[in-house]
């Protein structure tokens, strides 16, 4: 029973981290309807830029999520200005598809770039938190999990704020329902869609920041959150930050708790069937809402 | 002097087919101009080339002798032009308050400002007691006022009423018709509105353009227009036309 | 009239003299080489990579293969991606584009298995230095030929040296676990495994695939928990590897002993970037740099950390890269041709006795007839303070081995 309840804990600190970073490719999806996937690249180059910070300031790697946020937003503010915002502009119809096509080029890009300046060798950062452990009632608890987890709620918390209470929240919102409309209002539609791919990789900024101490950094690590976080977007519900968050629990859960149970080499076809069963009964996923 | 709004010769094509042809107006400041026609005559595409959506193949959009016609539609809005939808679009999930707010913050950064303003337009449209309902839970008639709401909110001097009244019964009709007189007594806004029910356009127009096959084919006062036998052909078909 | 004399002299000068150029010209010998050289791979694959093009600088700069006239062995590189299609479309662009005599590769199995295929269909020979899925050479394939020992042969190996321990120390493994990637070369483990623990009686209490790609490694390490088997048998590349140390460590799974399987485990990334984890950690391995069989084994070692820009070591994968870019070089002296089917005919008839070949730990170095070498087998490493000491089979051991391991909350 212990070993089950462990792993419960252990599906629910590591989904809040697969939910964070579901988070920002909820975002992105839900107000600019870009289909991101290079999502997997950019967590890798937020995950370098956190190693780099950490490697050269020397600072904890809890505050290094805030310097590497101020230069990843720019680079996601310059990726939607560079690349995906011309192609929006071009092609109005068939963009989607497009963008589909530049962003995984893009990712083959990012990748390889990172392969060429950084190496093939897996790098682990070793911080005052890694390997750290809180035995509570027979139960080991892994700290670096346990903060990321717990600051994720709390980042979480801080973004629906910004966009339930703030004047630039307020315009991100009204675009993701009805750009025409939001742009009668005044409201300049490609410049919310550039804040808002910077905010999305801010976010991934500090998934990274979370993820550094007790994980590892490597030119594809991406690839072992990209798939996941697009099932959990629309098990969420597409667009929905609750919802995604939520839905990195629910696939946290299934991925601690279903192993305890059957062959880990079953439970990622577990995901999907608890997944397919999700769409079957709420087609808009979890928190997603009606079409009308 | 320079009219206060006026089109000339714009046209617009999709395609072969010309959704707008030719069209030219003036409007005076202060005006209420009906906009009628059958279905397809091309009245949205109209109001959807004067606020920025779609850029004219041809033809100049002058607001106070400045030529607007190709601006971004978020320029345009800045400039002074608000509109309202055919189909309405408030953002649904957020709040009444929060949807006349977006528009709000246009025009001003603080707060305070933005707040006040919102309110003072709600309470106007007598929406301030359902500020804090969702927007996807109001009934048809308090969203197209929502709608008239966050127009208003950014502070337009010529605003575009697309089909306020479609899908209204008799009462909200009639206050419907108060409501955009208001807006142009209490706060001077020049409006050029697209209906179908004529009882509003009669009681409303201070004049009346007729369009059709994307012509502008009659103007003038609304009794008149009317009678007219092109505008009776076009709407009812040949065979009346001639009977 | 004379001119046209002139004219004839001067072009057939041209052609005698373009004639003697090529045949004077240093000729060579085009080899492609099939490994993963991007995504997650890439660091494996580099790693081969400079073993080979160490073995081959060695062999040009010996004077080439003397029976061709010294003709320079040419390595091609062809990135497979870890990916069994690619793999096999590479190789046959490395054989009806490049033109190449003969192929070494793929590291992993899958990607062997089916490269292979398409080498044998071309009748090009290719030499497997380091995938162990046994099928590899059971196929009756006329054209491909492994150095590397058997996986199934492993997984005999380490339950020889579990029982071995055993009875040296007298702590005893009752129970086994064995959790492995979900892949060729970790299923062709797994199987014989459970085929032969209970054999020797070993109970095996844990058997766990997790799937490629596996982003958290703690639900594998807290089932492994529960199981609580005495020794733990583990098969995994490197970011897993990674992964699964770090979290046997912070779970405090405590076991006799945890025994790798190669790959992952001997990478150098694994001990660089795991630490004081990796202590008495076991890793069953082809090749280790401390073996005494041979004085080549510390010279040819050293060599290479010379060249190396980050003066690396040889880890077992690469140490079998440069041996078998000598046995392919042994098998060309011998054919003293570029012609694929003579390479074939050289290798299956090769018997290496010495050279540089001979850093791996077994003589001589020959084929049977499936293509699987004879005599290949396998040893078991501990580290200890960060090195790799080969601990097991005695006689060719540096270093004695502690067993059981201590356990997490005994360490420092």
């Amino acid at each position: 029973m212990t070993g089950i309840i462990e792993a419960a804990v252990n599906g629910i600190l590591m989904g809040g981290l697969y939910g964070l970073i579901a988070v920002s490719l909820s975002l992105i999806f839900g107000v600019a309807k870009i289909v991101n996937f290079a999502h997997g690249a950019l967590l890798m180059v937020a995950l370098f830029t956190v190693y780099w910070i950490l490697e050269l300031l020397k600072v904890d790697p809890y505050l290094s999520a805030l310097l590497a946020g101020c230069f990843l937003f720019f680079f996601g503010y310059y990726f939607q200005r560079l690349f995906i915002e011309p192609i929006l502009k071009r092609e109005k119809d068939t963009a989607a598809l497009t963008v589909i096509l530049l962003t995984s080029g893009l990712m083959l890009i990012i990748e390889n770039s990172a392969l060429l300046l950084f190496g093939a060798d897996y790098r682990t950062v070793r911080t005052a938190y890694t390997g750290k452990v809180w035995e509570v009632a027979g139960l080991y608890i892994m700290q670096p999990r346990l903060i990321g987890f717990v600051l994720s709620v709390v980042l979480i918390r801080l973004l629906e704020f910004y966009l339930r209470r703030t004047n630039f929240g307020r315009a991100i919102r009204a675009t993701s329902q009805d750009r025409e409309a939001a742009r009668l209002m005044g409201i300049d539609d490609y410049r919310v869609y550039k804040v808002t791919f910077g905010i999305g990789t801010v976010i991934l900024g500090f998934a990274a920041a979370f993820l550094t101490p007790f994980y590892f950094i490597h030119p594809a690590v991406g690839d072992l959150f990209v798939g996941k976080s697009f099932v959990i977007v629309v098990l969420g519900g597409l667009g929905s930050i609750t919802g995604a968050f939520l839905g990195g629990l629910i696939v946290g859960l299934i991925e601690s708790v279903g192993a305890q149970f059957i062959n880990s080499a079953m439970v990622e076809s577990l995901i999907f069937i608890v997944f397919i069963a999700c769409l079957v009964i709420r087609p808009m996923g979890l928190l997603g809402k009606e079409r009308e | 002097m320079v009219p206060f709004f006026k089109i000339e010769h714009l046209e617009k094509r999709f395609g072969g087919l010309a959704a707008v042809n030719n069209v030219s107006m003036t409007i005076g400041e202060g005006e209420i101009v009906g906009l009628i026609g059958p279905n397809g005559a091309g009245k949205t595409t109209l109001f959807n080339v004067i606020t920025g959506v779609y850029a004219p193949k041809r033809g100049k959009v002058l607001l106070k002798g400045q030529d607007i016609a190709g601006l971004k539609p978020e320029r345009i809005c800045a400039m002074g032009i608000g509109r309202t939808f055919q189909i309405v679009k408030p953002f649904s999930s957020l709040t009444v308050l929060d949807n006349v707010l977006v528009a709000a913050y246009r025009r001003t950064a603080s707060r305070q400002e933005a707040t006040d303003a919102a309110m003072d337009i709600l309470r106007f449209l007598a929406l301030d007691e359902k500020s804090a309902t969702l927007a996807a839970h109001l009934t048809l008639a308090q969203k197209k006022r929502l709608e008239m709401a966050r127009a208003l909110a950014t502070r337009p001097i010529f605003l575009l009423l697309d089909e306020t009244l479609a899908g209204l019964n008799h009462t909200e009709i009639d206050r419907m018709i108060e409501t955009v007189q208001q807006v142009r007594e209490r706060r001077g806004v020049t409006i050029l509105a697209v209906e179908h029910v004529m009882r509003a356009v009669m009681k409303i127009s201070d004049r009346v353009v007729v369009m059709d096959e994307g012509k502008k084919i009659a103007e003038g006062p609304p009794e008149e227009v009317v009678r007219k036998p092109e505008v009776i052909k076009a709407y009812l078909g040949d065979d009346y036309g001639s009977a | 009239m004379r001119g046209k004399v002139a004219c004839i002299v001067s072009v057939c000068c041209m052609v005698l003299l373009l004639g003697f150029g090529t045949a004077f010209a240093q000729q060579e010998i085009k080899i492609g080489v099939l490994i993963p050289l991007s995504g997650s791979m890439a660091v494996i694959g580099e790693n081969l990579q400079m073993a080979h093009d160490f073995a081959a600088k060695e062999i040009n700069d010996a004077g080439g293969v003397k029976s061709l006239k010294g003709a320079k062995i040419k390595l091609i590189y062809a990135d497979t991606r870890g990916d069994p299609k690619v793999g096999m479309s590479e190789a046959e662009r490395l054989i009806v584009r490049e033109g190449v005599s003969a192929i070494m590769g793929a590291f992993q199995s899958s990607v062997s298995y089916t490269s292979t295929e398409v080498a044998e269909k071309y009748q090009v020979p290719y030499l497997v230095p380091n995938s162990l899925m046994d099928q590899i050479t059971e196929r009756g394939f006329k054209y491909t030929f492994r150095v590397e020992r058997k996986g199934s042969y492993w997984a005999k190996d380490q339950i020889d040296f579990i029982l071995d321990m055993g009875k040296k120390t007298g702590v005893q493994a009752k129970t086994i676990g064995v959790v492995y990637e979900n892949t060729d070369m970790g299923q062709s483990i797994a199987k014989a495994i459970r085929k032969l623990a209970p054999e020797h009686g070993l109970k095996v209490v844990l058997d766990e695939g997790y799937p490629p790609k596996t982003a958290d490694m703690t639900p594998v390490v807290l089932k492994m928990k529960r199981a609580n088997p005495d020794v733990v048998i583990l098969n995994s590349y490197i970011s897993d590897a990674i992964l699964l140390m770090r979290t046997i460590a912070d779970q405090r799974v405590n076991t006799m002993a945890l025994l790798g399987s190669s790959s992952g485990y001997s990478d150098p990334s694994f001990v660089k970037e795991v630490g004081k984890l990796a202590e008495y950690f076991f890793d069953l391995t082809e090749w280790t740099t401390d073996l005494k069989h041979s004085p080549l084994v510390a010279q040819k070692n050293a060599a290479f950390k010379k060249w190396t820009k980050d003066h690396r070591d040889f880890n077992g994968g690469a140490a079998f890269c440069y041996a078998s870019t000598y046995i392919l070089y042994d098998a060309l002296e011998k054919a003293a041709s570029t012609d694929p089917k003579r390479i074939r005919d050289a290798l299956a008839t090769v018997k290496i006795t010495k050279g540089p070949a001979m850093i791996i730990p077994w003589t001589p170095i020959e084929f049977d007839a499936e293509g699987q070498a004879r005599g290949a087998r396998m040893l078991v490493i501990q580290y200890r303070d960060g090195q790799r000491k080969s601990v097991w089979p005695a006689n060719i051991a540096s270093t004695a081995p502690v067993w059981p391991m201590p356990k997490w909350e005994e360490r420092k």
